[in-house]
């Protein structure tokens, strides 16, 4: 039925699409007087164009060939800026020339509130010159004409201009554009129904926060056919309002590099995520996890299928968390989450080196981390299938080095940091190099293969308060390790090995 | 007295500031002196900034820096060094054209204590802007009748000051405007020191436009402008223009020298004019225009010099907008005024020239006109001399000093008032309709040509007293004729 849904979504949006193409009249952004010499602001200009194009009934406004510099705009219904190939919008490198949206209390060069029917289409590009304009942002706020605590050395992320901040609107298409470089995250989709992302190129280490694409709260995403290669979160999905819900949601044939996690749900969690069909995904030279669950303000996350996954030289696999960090009352679950056909390389070293924004240094010792399934004692993870996967660990863990045994008290004494921002890493050492499951129940390992390149002293998984386990053709390679025990229980029951 | 008071006043406060008030360099705000980056939010947040922090000069040092409109707020204080030039965006989306009214580069309402001062310069690039407006109109983009072939709004002026009291307007370069180069709207303690307005690049180029302004001194000033060059306007007709005084000042235009009107709802009250020139001017040096039934009482004008201009002097009442309101003309002195007055176009060759007329007529007189029943009362003419070319031509175009005549000139109440309004009038040196109490004292008339008109003609004055008159022509003929006038004495 889900799956159904979905389809009919991007069913809708593609006829959509087809069908505001096929109406759509063309208007040249330079007939308003726009101008492509990369030093003209042309704020207003465009705006004004987008304006008439709405009133006359919408259609398409065309950039020919060129640099056009602007501050923040506003899409409005009906509207799509078609990027020519070699069009760029560069954003105003001065900070003073963009807004904070007083409804969404945040800074983008697009902006679009309460509008439908509206895309951002063609080969050209988007660039939001971040680097240089949140520089300048922290010059005005080191003057004293802007003020901002400038935690962690950064403006806030929400003064720092996005490239593209979509809220409460329908029939979103995004085709084919390139984003580079904004001052925060690339794009936010949020509260948005319908939303199509198609055949996109994402490049942006410019500054903190340059999350790929955030989809908040949305309904009816497809993702399909892009590139990512960012200094934050590839693809993130959040939800921010306690009262909506992340859902139905296609990615598909994806391509994303980036100095946190690969696909992500959270950090903010609020409403929660349901539906979402994953599929044909690689992620490569990422610091984080190729996959990101996270339930930790009292969202759900619910009937999420993962198929086909190839994680290169990423730092952890997989990830699933429930935590209860501004759940403010509410009851955090994640439940039905289905990861198949997976393989993944986890490197001995830092996986996003020499790319500009690297993830942080860490500030204490643990070797590296198995993928960790990890809910609450009140709060499990429920009904996790992980099929067809094989993960290659570096191994090599050192005792010496960290330390985590696997006796009742030990594993009794890892604490559950249920209030913790959610991180892999987050517990240091953990007592399994392979996977590690603490409270949840219902979890399927079915032809699994793990393997160690080098001999670790930890075994390979330790489940801890979960009830319900099954192991299906569990494969372990480690070297000097023939006779070693590989799964550990503690506090388990109702434990299946094949 | 009073004057005086509000006068001292405006430049303590204006010294005060200059020295106690804190100095913010514009690239402190990060605005760019490079032409090409558009400053204007950054120029906004500099005075938002001053203005919310007490107060104080933000400071433009030499480069140019690209801006659309800015609102200046109270105390804060724009001080443009020599060399640094203010430039219009020349795109007409950089300004505030969502608000018509107040449709300017530099822009305030309700501010005090502001200023704008130094050597630098404002240049609007208005003709660009206007021919970039037009674009947008001609692609249907904006709507406007683009009546005469110029946008009848949107077009931004230089400065417009609405409802702000201590103003300081000193040294600077204004120039090249799309519309009225500065406007003071509804303005009280108001001063206008050593500027140079130069603007001809587009239609209306007002050279300055004092609106409905209280306690205004226009001081040590050169105007070259397309319209009217010092122009004073009452556009609210609870209001009026009060206390003011120009003083050396030089003036060109392809309108008129010191105007006004045209819209005179309010009125005008204690203006005083001293020692101004004006020069090349295609209309009148001095006009004086109630057609919109303003009050206009207290004109005083000392040393006048006008060389090269269309006409001397122009007072009108008329009834073109007055509604239930009769506009008057009460109490003018003019004294110590020399004029010289061309026989061809005086503003030939300068852009945005006056336009041609389309019927002959010589060379004017001075007039002075009011409408039958509402007389021009109490003007006095005081050692005055205005230099004609005379040499008019009857062929070319003719009005007798018969009675039948006189009485044929049209009344035009309702026109728009102009000297040329009525073609061909019957004096060459003077011509009086609609006016009691006239005084003309040490008045000289010369033509250097023969003229075939009398110098002066008087049609319904009641009472006039004239002492000291001269008429240098050449050959023999009458010099004054009256029509229909009472208690005329000459001594």
């Amino acid at each position: 039925m889900s799956k159904i849904n979905i389809h009919f979504s991007v069913l809708l949006s593609l006829l959509i699409l087809l069908a505001s193409h096929l109406q759509a009249k063309d208007y040249n952004v330079s007939d308003f007087g726009a101008k492509a010499d990369g030093t003209t602001l042309n704020t207003r200009t465009i705006q004004r164009a987008i304006d008439y194009v709405s009133e006359k009934g919408g259609g398409r406004l065309v950039f020919q060939v060129g640099n056009y510099v602007t501050g923040s705009i506003y899409l409005k219904s009906n509207v799509t800026l078609h990027l020519e190939p070699g069009a760029t919008l560069l954003g105003s490198t001065n900070p003073l020339d963009y807004v904070i949206d007083p409804k969404v209390k945040w800074s983008s060069m697009i902006f679009a509130v309460n509008q439908e029917n509206i895309g951002i289409t063609g080969k050209g590009t988007i660039n939001g010159r971040g680097f240089t304009t949140a520089n300048n942002l922290v010059s005005l706020i080191h003057r004293g004409l802007v003020e901002d605590e400038l935690m962690l050395d950064r403006p806030r992320e929400w003064r720092r201009p996005e490239n593209i901040y979509f809220r409460e609107c329908v029939n979103v298409t995004i085709t084919d554009i390139t984003l580079r470089d904004p001052a925060s995250w690339n794009q936010t989709y949020d509260q948005c129904k319908n939303v199509y992302v198609d055949g996109i190129y994402v490049d942006s280490k410019a500054y903190w926060n340059n999350d790929g694409i955030d989809i908040v709260d949305c309904d009816g995403v497809t993702i399909k056919n892009s590139y990512f290669d960012a200094a934050d979160d590839v693809i993130c999905f959040k939800s921010h309002d306690a009262k909506s819900i992340c859902q139905n949601v296609v990615v598909e044939n994806c391509v994303g590099r980036s100095s946190a996690n690969g696909i992500k749900f959270g950090t903010v969690s609020r409403g929660g995520f349901k539906n979402f069909k994953i599929k044909n995904v690689t992620i490569f030279d990422t610091f984080r996890s190729a996959i990101t669950f996270a339930a930790v303000d009292g969202g759900i996350i619910e009937d999420i299928e993962v198929d086909s996954i190839r994680s290169i030289n990423t730092g952890n696999v997989i990830f699933l968390r429930i935590g209860d960090r501004w759940s403010s009352g509410k009851q955090p679950s994640m439940k039905n989450v289905r990861i198949s056909n997976v393989y993944a390389e986890v490197p001995m070293s830092k996986p996003d080196a020499g790319y500009n924004y690297e993830g942080p240094v860490e500030d204490n010792p643990r070797n590296i981390s198995p993928a960790v399934i990890f809910g609450l004692p009140d709060h499990k993870i429920e009904n996790v299938v992980l099929k067809n996967i094989e993960i290659v660990y570096p191994g090599a863990g050192n005792p010496l080095y960290a330390y985590r045994g696997t006796s009742q008290a030990e594993l009794d004494s890892i604490p559950d940091m249920r209030d913790k921002y959610p991180e892999f890493s987050q517990w240091k050492e953990l007592p399994a190099w392979g996977f590690y499951v603490r409270h949840a129940d219902g979890v399927i390992f079915d032809n699994v293969k793990l393997v160690a390149e080098k001999k670790d002293y930890r075994p390979s998984i330790v489940i801890d308060n979960v009830d319900g386990a099954t192991f299906r053709n569990v494969e372990f390679i480690e070297p000097e390790s023939k006779d070693k025990k590989q799964i550990i229980q503690n506090r388990s029951k109702n434990v299946t090995i094949q | 007295m009073n004057k005086l008071k509000s006068i001292t006043l405006i430049l303590m406060f204006f010294y005060f500031t200059c020295f106690y008030a804190a100095e913010y360099k514009a690239s402190f705000f990060g605005i760019k002196s490079n032409g090409t980056t558009l400053n204007t939010s950054s120029i906004q947040k500099a005075i938002d900034y001053i203005h919310e922090n007490g107060g104080g000069t933000l400071v433009f040092y030499v480069g140019r820096y690209l801006t659309g409109s800015i609102e200046l707020k109270s105390n804060v204080h724009i001080v443009l060094r020599e060399g640094a030039i203010l430039v219009g965006s020349t795109n007409i989306y950089d300004y505030n054209i969502d608000n018509p009214s107040y449709t300017a580069l530099v822009y305030a309402k309700n501010a005090s204590n502001i200023s704008i001062t130094g050597k630098g310069v404002i240049d609007g690039q208005g003709a660009d802007v206007a021919y970039n407006l037009i674009d947008q109109i001609h692609k249907g983009i904006i709507e406007d009748k683009l009546q005469l072939d110029r946008p009848a709004s949107r077009r931004p002026r230089g400065i417009y000051l609405r409802e702000c009291n201590n103003v300081v307007i000193k040294e600077i370069t204004i120039k090249n405007t799309a519309d009225w180069v500065q406007v003071y709207d509804q303005c009280e303690n108001l001063l206008i020191d050593k500027i140079t307005v130069d603007s001809k690049v587009f239609w209306n180029n007002d050279g300055l436009d004092i609106v409905d302004c209280k306690d205004v001194i226009v001081s040590n000033s050169f105007i070259d402008a397309s319209d009217d060059a010092i122009c004073f306007k009452s556009h609210d007709k609870n209001k009026r223009c009060e206390n003011i005084e120009v003083r050396n000042c030089v003036a060109r235009s392809s309108a008129n020298g010191i105007k006004f009107g045209t819209v005179t709802s309010g009125g005008y009250k204690n203006i005083r004019f001293i020692n101004n020139k004006v020069y090349d001017t295609f209309r009148s040096a001095f006009t004086i225009a109630t057609p919109d039934g303003g009050k206009v009482e207290d004109i005083f004008v000392d040393s006048l010099y006008a060389y090269n201009t269309g006409n001397a002097i122009f007072l009108r009442i008329g009834t073109r907008w007055n509604k239930d309101k009769q506009g008057t003309i009460d109490n003018v002195t003019i004294q110590n005024m020399y004029a010289e007055i061309s026989a061809t176009k005086p503003d030939t060759g300068y852009k945005y020239e006056g336009p041609i007329e389309d019927l002959p007529r010589n060379v004017s007189p001075a007039i002075i006109y009011g409408i039958p029943g509402v007389d021009i009362n109490n003007v006095s003419l005081r050692n005055i001399e205005i230099v004609y070319p005379g040499g008019s031509n009857p062929n070319y175009a003719y009005r007798g000093t018969k009675p039948a005549d006189l009485d044929s000139i049209p009344e035009l109440i309702d026109s728009y008032p102009e000297f040329s309004n009525w073609k061909e009038l019957p004096a060459w040196g003077l011509y009086v309709r609609h006016a009691g109490n006239l005084t003309l004292e040490n008045v000289t008339f010369t033509a250097k040509e023969k003229d075939y008109r009398p110098a002066v003609v008087f049609d319904g004055v009641k009472g006039a007293t004239l002492s000291g008159m001269k008429y240098n022509v050449p050959g023999r003929g009458k010099n004054f004729i009256r029509h229909k006038s009472t208690g005329i004495i000459q001594k």
